[in-house]
């Protein structure tokens, strides 16, 4: 009854304000103002300062943009009006954002459908809609080109030989978020780096790799470093003969060319673009090296070779969706693991295999549970970032077979941007390893995807750690780990740590370290990844104008000094974060557990242990050189670890916590939590924000991860055989 | 000659960002020319100061300084000892003390911030563009802005976080002088060889212009535009070498002549290179804003003996005596101050050079260097942590007689009366060019409403 009363409410709230927004929509965003927001929003003692009474409902005259734009923000992200005031009706509610957002977007204002393509507005579909079964679908995916990922570039440099040779020339999604999307495209920077890269793959294809011992000796500078010839006969072989060549001749070399860059037979259309259009015009000019070597650039450079195309060449339902082709779908599964085209896969697509969804599970079971993949030692080494920033990488853990399924849970919990949070080696004393830690955290999802039982649970709140992972030795000062200088060496990992003090990746070094600033814990970034990732919010940006800065009062602890931003106008979006981030002040910004903080004699609070040894031991050296220095000492202050846990849905975990471990257990039992990172798994393999037509894939999704005792293969096979990933339109 | 082949296209990304942009209004006259000069560490405000008056910056640690504006001319005064190779131009130099950058933030470098004047954080895009971006975007060019880095030795092309044409657009910078020079000056190599490769090269682009155009041809709708991207970048790319196929007797005469240098993997012969292509680039009209970014935290100046330890370590040798984080003198007993002196003295000599050659081409009434300015700066104010509250420059050049200079100035400290922060030098150097603004990057919000952050430096324009 209740339900439909519910029901009534929202069919009559909408036929009056959408009638009235249709007929004239001044008077209807007027009273829907007055209804809902302007109790708390008018006169002077309007709340945050925003007075609306007086708001112009003529918005594409623009005079009230930014006012409209931020109820527009705050109503479709559900923080406005706040819980405990009067709600507008869910149906109701979406027709006054789709206006706002209609009349915004006439004058140029609001949200750009660009924008909110990026995965980090993904959080913006209602959650509870995605799982509630009433969307039906049908689910597809719009037809698509999907540039290649920087992986898939380097992979194929490596084929040449050249994987760490060349110029990166892909850009990727910026900020914290997943970087390869689909709605990256190619530009001019991408040309001119790609075709300096082609130019010089064309030239070791034809003369073979630089022998850099050679190089090395020759005392010229400018002579050309010897090659080492060619492995590919028909390439090379075309580039020395004298004669002009035939038809033949030439034929034979286009279809080795596609063979080899696009891993396909050359079609007569194919002849006719490279051979009449382009081969023959420049060989008399340039002579057969210069016409092979822009032949190989002129395919290399075309967008079949930077785009994986899904166009949906296969059958077409009655609904207008189109299945993707053996060969379109072979691609697909082939980039869902590995970073290049799998043979196998495309052997199936031959032999008729790959046909049914039974087939496509079947053959991508095969592949996963494939462990007879050796990678070459060129393809892990380094990963490649434009400008600075690329590592190394571990070839040997790399659990390199499957290279994507580790890239996710480095992309979802960000913890490789590690190497990127500088901290001074005067704090740590050289005991802070970054690549150390982040291989770390490598292993424990490794381990949790080997046995993929319970997976998600496993990563989130398992204290198995393995500790110094990159050494074979025996485990020694691993600090941040609370193992200072164990008695008796500490072999074999994982090591089981105390469960009051670590459970799962939150409590790791790695994210923990990865998720601080340069000289202190960052309860913010730590609260705003939990409540994005974890609990599928959304935390608008930082609004224009306001200068996040906390006081420089150093004798006060982190916490303390945050007690800024429970100001109401900061305190709106700071309870999101904050609250969830604040349990872990149990750890310092290097990832060490503590219970006190230090506090020197000054009264200034020392921001990690580390540099309270640092600075014990420095003081130890200098008092022995200078006498009648008093000696430093330092006292305690207690860590305050309380938070408050909010957005599960589930009133049994809500509310306040005790410490991390507490806060991380109870979000491992959480549905929401569990079905926000499926969704985040959508969003990783799919290349795209997930929508309300996916409903299906991501419930079926969700449903086979339960059913199979949580085990992420099944996920992800439920994922590939589903329509959103099969189907274009 | 295969290493030389290909050079018209494999010109790098430096025209990024530029293809969408509406084309800017042409100014006319005489061109005028922007380098920026940048290092790391800081540059310590007793470093560029004038003998005679090392007084006025003696450690200010409230970091306040002193309360009024104090300009004198520099006729009478000997420069500093680094800033010594610049003595023949002292007529031209303005040297700044008391800028203020507060607005920036980072722990060893500003980022975009240095040349943008704003918040900017390690490898996050850039929020706004930097002055020498905006500078690109406003003085027409076949390059419009060429950078130049100190990296790990490579062809590579990288992107510094230095320089920004836009919001999400940085801007990359050679890092390698070899690419540099094939793209920049390969078209005036005679070689029979690398002309044929060069035509290829036309023809490929032709070429790839079709083949796009059809591929687009079968694509749906909403797709066609991720290849009008590509598309766009073909078309500017044969643009531009229309442009520099027309300037060849000209880039004859600049280009510089290949040398060891040019390939060497000591990173302070590298850098000879880079002064040397950035002069012949601005002598050929390649382009009319440089920047070239001088040392970074990770490399070794090994080439001035001081390869024993990281610019970074170079950095703490001074922090240390002042209480930070500490660090030792060298073996050779050569202290912080001699060792900042050394350096200092190697990047004043290649800009002596640089305003030398300059000065040696007439250029209208006068000489190349007369339209010219060169800023001498520091990626993170006035030390190696610094707080910004103080950000010493050095400036070469009068950009046509625009500023006022052979000059000392010493704004009045931090939140005092008539305070000046980077926004407003860098609003001088876009007024002088033509591009006035009505802001630069952030303001500063601590600073009092009276301090004016919108305007140019009156004291200098």
């Amino acid at each position: 009854m209740k339900q439909l009363l519910f029901g009534l409410r929202i069919l009559t709230g909408l036929l009056l304000l959408g009638s009235l927004l249709q007929a004239d929509p001044k008077p209807g965003l007027t009273s829907f103002t007055k209804e809902y927001c302007l109790k708390c929003h008018q006169g002077e003692k309007a709340k945050a300062d925003f007075d609306l009474h007086k708001i112009n409902p003529n918005i594409s005259q623009g005079k009230d943009i930014v006012k409209w734009e931020k109820i527009l923000e705050l109503l479709s992200i559900g923080d406005m009006p706040p819980k405990k005031a009067k709600q507008p009706p869910e149906g109701l509610k979406r027709v006054v954002v789709e206006h706002l957002k209609k009349e915004l977007q006439k004058i140029g204002r609001g949200p750009s459908t660009e924008s909110s393509a990026f995965p980090h507005h993904g959080n913006r579909v209602n959650h509870e809609a995605l799982f509630s079964g009433e969307h039906k679908g049908p689910s597809y995916t719009t037809s698509r080109l999907w540039r290649i990922s920087p992986q898939i570039y380097r992979r194929f440099a490596a084929s040449v030989g050249m994987a760490r040779k060349l110029n990166a020339p892909l850009r990727q999604v910026e900020g914290e978020t997943f970087k390869d999307y689909s709605l990256l495209f190619a530009d001019e920077t991408t040309i001119k780096t790609h075709i300096q890269n082609c130019k010089r793959i064309a030239t070791t294809l034809i003369h073979g790799q630089i022998d850099s011992r050679r190089n090395r000796s020759s005392k010229k500078v400018f002579k050309q470093g010897g090659r080492r010839g060619s492995s590919h006969k028909v390439i090379a072989e075309f580039a020395s003969a004298k004669s002009p060549p035939n038809e033949e001749e030439m034929e034979e070399l286009v279809d080795y060319l596609f063979k080899f860059l696009l891993q396909r037979q050359a079609t007569s259309e194919d002849y006719k673009r490279y051979i009449d259009g382009f081969l023959k015009p420049n060989l008399p000019i340039a002579g057969r090296e210069e016409a092979l070597k822009g032949t190989l650039t002129a395919i290399m450079m075309s967008p079949e070779f930077l785009f994986r195309t899904e166009l949906g060449l296969g059958e077409e339902l009655p609904d207008g969706r189109r299945k993707l082709s053996a060969r379109e779908t072979a691609y697909a599964l082939s980039f869902t693991l590995f970073d290049y085209a799998e043979k196998s896969l495309l052997q199936a697509v031959d032999k008729g295999k790959l046909k049914s969804k039974e087939d496509i599970a079947r053959e991508f079971r095969r592949v996963y549970e494939g462990k007879d993949r050796t990678v070459r030692s060129a393809v892990g080494q380094k990963i490649w970032m434009v400008g600075k920033g690329a590592g190394i990488m571990d070839v040997k853990l790399m659990d390199a077979s499957h290279p994507k399924l580790l890239r996710f849970f480095r992309e979802f919990f960000g913890y490789p941007k590690l190497v990127h949070v500088f901290k001074d080696d005067s704090r740590h004393d050289g005991k802070h390893d970054p690549w150390g830690l982040i291989r770390d955290a490598d292993w424990l999802v490794l381990n949790a995807l080997r046995e993929d039982r319970q997976v998600f649970n496993k990563i989130l709140t398992s204290n198995e750690f393995f500790i110094q992972s990159r050494n074979r030795k025996p485990i020694k000062d691993a600090r941040p780990y609370n193992l200072d200088s164990p008695e008796e060496p500490v072999e074999g990992n994982p090591i089981a740590l105390p469960k009051e003090q670590r459970a799962g990746m939150l409590t790791h070094p790695a994210w923990l370290a990865a998720h601080s600033g340069n000289f202190e814990n960052d309860p913010v970034r730590r609260g705003k990844w939990i409540q994005e990732r974890l609990l599928a919010g959304v935390v608008p940006d930082i609004p224009i104008g306001v200068e996040a800065q906390l006081p420089e009062t150093p004798e006060q602890t982190l916490k303390q000094r945050f007690k800024v931003v429970e100001k109401e106008t900061c305190w709106r979006c700071h309870k999101k974060m904050n609250p969830l981030g604040d349990p872990f002040e149990a750890y310092d910004d290097f990832g060490r557990f503590r219970k006190h903080h230090f506090v020197d004699q000054k009264g200034h609070v020392i921001a990690t242990e580390f540099e309270a040894f640092s600075r014990l031991r420095k003081i130890a050296w200098r008092d022995s050189h200078r006498k009648n220095h008093p000696p430093e000492e330092f006292t305690h202050k207690n860590v305050e670890t309380k938070g408050y846990l909010i957005g599960t849905g589930n009133p049994k975990l809500d509310g306040e916590v005790s410490g991390p471990i507490d806060l991380v257990h109870r979000l491992a039992q959480s549905t929401r939590v569990r079905q926000s990172i499926i969704r985040h798994v959508f969003r990783f393999w799919m290349g795209r924000n997930e929508t309300l037509e996916d409903s299906p894939t991501l419930m079926a999704m969700d449903n086979a991860y339960l059913e199979s005792d949580g085990s992420f293969k099944e996920l992800l096979i439920s994922l590939v055989t589903s329509d959103s990933f099969l189907y274009r339109k | 000659m295969a290493q030389l082949s290909g050079t018209a296209l494999t010109a790098a990304p430096l025209l990024q960002g530029f293809a969408a942009e509406p084309k800017e209004k042409k100014l006319r006259g005489t061109p005028k020319r922007f380098v920026f000069v940048i290092r790391s560490n800081g540059i310590l405000t007793r470093e560029i100061q004038p003998i005679k008056l090392n007084d006025l910056v003696k450690v200010r640690s409230n970091g306040k300084g002193q309360s009024k504006l104090h300009q004198e001319s520099l006729k009478s005064h000997q420069l500093s000892a680094g800033l010594k190779a610049l003595t023949p131009f002292k007529d031209r130099l303005t040297i700044f003390q008391g800028l203020s950058g507060r607005m920036c933030s980072g722990s060893h470098q500003a980022h975009f911030g240095a040349l943008g004047a704003y918040k900017s954080a390690g490898e996050s895009p850039p929020t706004l563009p930097t002055v020498d971006g905006l500078l690109a975007k406003g003085l027409d060019a076949p390059f419009r802005h060429l950078g130049f880095t100190m990296e790990r030795f490579g062809p590579q092309i990288v992107y510094p976080n230095l320089s920004a044409i836009g919001p999400r657009k940085p801007l990359p910078y050679y890092a390698d002088p070899l690419t540099a020079f094939r793209d920049l000056f390969g078209t005036v190599v005679s070689d029979k060889q690398l002309k044929a490769a060069l035509l290829v090269d036309k023809n490929l682009l032709d070429f790839m212009i079709g083949d796009v155009k059809k591929y687009q041809k079968k694509l749906p709708a909403h797709e066609k535009e991720k290849l009008d991207h590509y598309l766009a970048g073909f078309e500017s790319l044969q643009e531009r070498n229309k442009k520099i196929a027309k300037m060849e007797a000209q880039l004859k005469k600049a280009a510089p002549e290949l040398s060891e240098l040019y390939r060497s993997e000591i990173e302070t012969e590298r850098l000879d290179a880079h002064f040397q292509l950035a002069t012949s680039a601005l002598v050929g009209g390649l382009s009319q804003v440089i920047s070239i970014r001088a040392d970074h935290m990770g490399m070794r100046l090994t080439g001035l003996g001081l390869g024993t330890k990281t610019v970074h370590h170079i950095g703490h040798m001074i922090e240390g005596k002042s209480g930070g984080g500490g660090g030792e003198d060298f073996d050779d007993g050569k202290g912080e101050f001699a060792t900042r002196e050394l350096i200092m003295k190697y990047h004043m000599n290649h800009i002596a050079q640089m305003a030398k050659n300059l000065s040696s081409i007439p250029e209208g009434d006068g000489t190349m260097l007369d339209n010219t300015l060169i800023l001498y700066l520091s990626d993170h104010g006035d030390r190696h942590h610094s707080k910004f509250y103080e950000w010493p420059m050095v400036a070469l050049g009068n950009i046509g007689g625009a500023f006022k200079t052979g000059q000392y100035i010493h704004f009045p400290g931090y939140s005092f009366n008539g305070h000046r922060t980077i926004s407003n030098l860098y609003l001088s150097l876009l007024h002088a060019a033509g591009l006035p603004q009505k802001s630069f990057g952030h303001l500063d919000r601590v600073l009092p409403a009276t301090i004016d952050q919108a305007s140019p430096l009156s004291e200098w324009v």
